[in-house]
């Protein structure tokens, strides 16, 4: 299956990622998907995760 | 404001989101959000005139990167965390009135592998535990847009049910030397009465334990432990079983058929190999047990975790087995 993708951000800073499927896709659809400008990537912010705390020796399972 | 709180009682974290009692709810057909942006009308979310599939960042996100510093103060007790992680809305169908059912199995294939791309995506982040994929179906579920829409929630942690069942299947495997759903597929292939549809690859089940009286679960006969396990040949045949269930479930009692559809597969802080004793499963827990009662979760299920089912799998498969799969 061929699919293509492009993604933007919104004004707003949102992500929104557009899914086209050369093989399937209408006229119109084709159209829109062909129309749109994706957005150069920025380098996502370091973040840290959300351990489980008070749990002597825990592991995820 | 959204932030994760410890519950020192059963161990796993609450997520507080008090942006999201003014999310979007029911807005008027006109003002549909999640249709594509006319020329002339009013601006969607999605800017274009069409699309095939869009996903992006919910507007009102119960986790996101960078969380925002939580509101509260942490205690040794209560912990308190940053709600980091992603929350996204996937738009399989710029038609505001078709649903998963109404699908071609071809456009539910393709959608087969958005998941796996976002599945992809959203694991390899390094804030990102567990990636789970669900679509929440009519308004008995509590469903905010009529839309066919599903949605992602990447948490930063594995959360309690899929925890669970890792568990059982890791002490399983344990135990007995084999795998857990490996012996489920293989009980329910050779006993038959509960399947509700089977293909080269697949199993629909109610399933011996089921909680809800037309709760299905899809199973690959074969171990894989995440959507991007499959083949492109998997793909197909999990598109044409998720088509035959959601299909049947309309056919029932010709009706759209409301449902929460969880996807369950492994976490991504490790490899399928590093969970080769669990396995990729689809639940559907549909609402109705009549075509005018509601299985509501009351004391027992909310209050004590035990659910009461007033039917048995073995009759309710039989229904469905025996219900039109064609839409």
């Amino acid at each position: 299956m061929r699919i293509e993708k492009k993604r933007i951000i919104k004004e707003d800073g949102r992500s929104l990622t557009f899914y086209h499927f050369p093989d399937t896709a209408s006229t119109t659809q084709k159209a829109a998907f062909d129309a749109t400008t994706p957005a150069v990537s920025a380098p996502e912010p370091a973040t840290t995760k959300a351990t489980k705390p008070g749990r002597e020796g825990d592991t995820n399972v | 404001m959204s932030e994760l709180r410890w519950n020192p009682t059963l161990e796993e974290w609450v997520i507080t989101a008090t942006h999201r009692q003014d999310r979007t709810f029911f807005p008027p057909p006109d003002y549909n959000p999640l249709a594509p942006t006319r020329p002339g009308g009013f601006p969607t979310e999605i800017p274009a005139e069409d699309y095939e599939i869009v996903v992006f960042e919910n507007k009102f996100p119960s986790l996101r990167t960078p969380a925002a510093v939580p509101s509260v103060a942490a205690t040794a007790l209560e912990p308190v965390a940053p709600s980091d992680g992603v929350c996204e809305v996937v738009c399989y169908s710029p038609d505001a009135t078709s649903e998963l059912a109404l699908q071609p199995v071809r456009k539910i294939e393709e959608l087969i592998y958005v998941w796996e791309d976002r599945f992809m995506d959203l694991g390899s982040r390094p804030e990102v535990d567990y990636v789970f994929i669900f679509e929440n179906k009519g308004r008995e579920i509590g469903v905010t847009l009529l839309h066919p829409h599903g949605q992602i929630y990447a948490y930063p942690f594995i959360p309690p049910i899929a925890e669970k069942e890792l568990g059982a299947a890791k002490r399983y495997f344990e135990r007995t030397g084999r795998e857990l759903y490996q012996d489920i597929v293989d009980q329910e292939l050779a006993e038959k009465n509960r399947l509700v549809d089977q293909n080269e690859h697949f199993i629909a089940v109610i399933p011996f334990y089921a909680r809800y009286p037309y709760e299905v679960h899809i199973l690959p006969i074969n171990s894989r432990q995440a959507i991007s396990d499959f083949d492109s040949n998997e793909k197909q045949a999990l598109a044409a079983i998720i088509k035959s269930v959601t299909a049947r479930y309309n056919n029932l009692w010709n009706k759209s058929f409301p449902y929460i559809m969880a996807m369950h597969q492994r976490p991504t802080n490790g490899s399928s190999e590093d969970y080769g004793y669990y396995r990729f499963h689809i639940e559907f827990y549909p609402p109705y047990r009549t075509p005018e009662k509601l299985k509501f979760l009351a004391g027992s299920e909310a209050g004590a975790g035990v659910y009461i089912n007033d039917t048995h799998a073995e009759v309710t498969a039989q229904t469905l087995r025996d219900t039109s799969s064609e839409l």
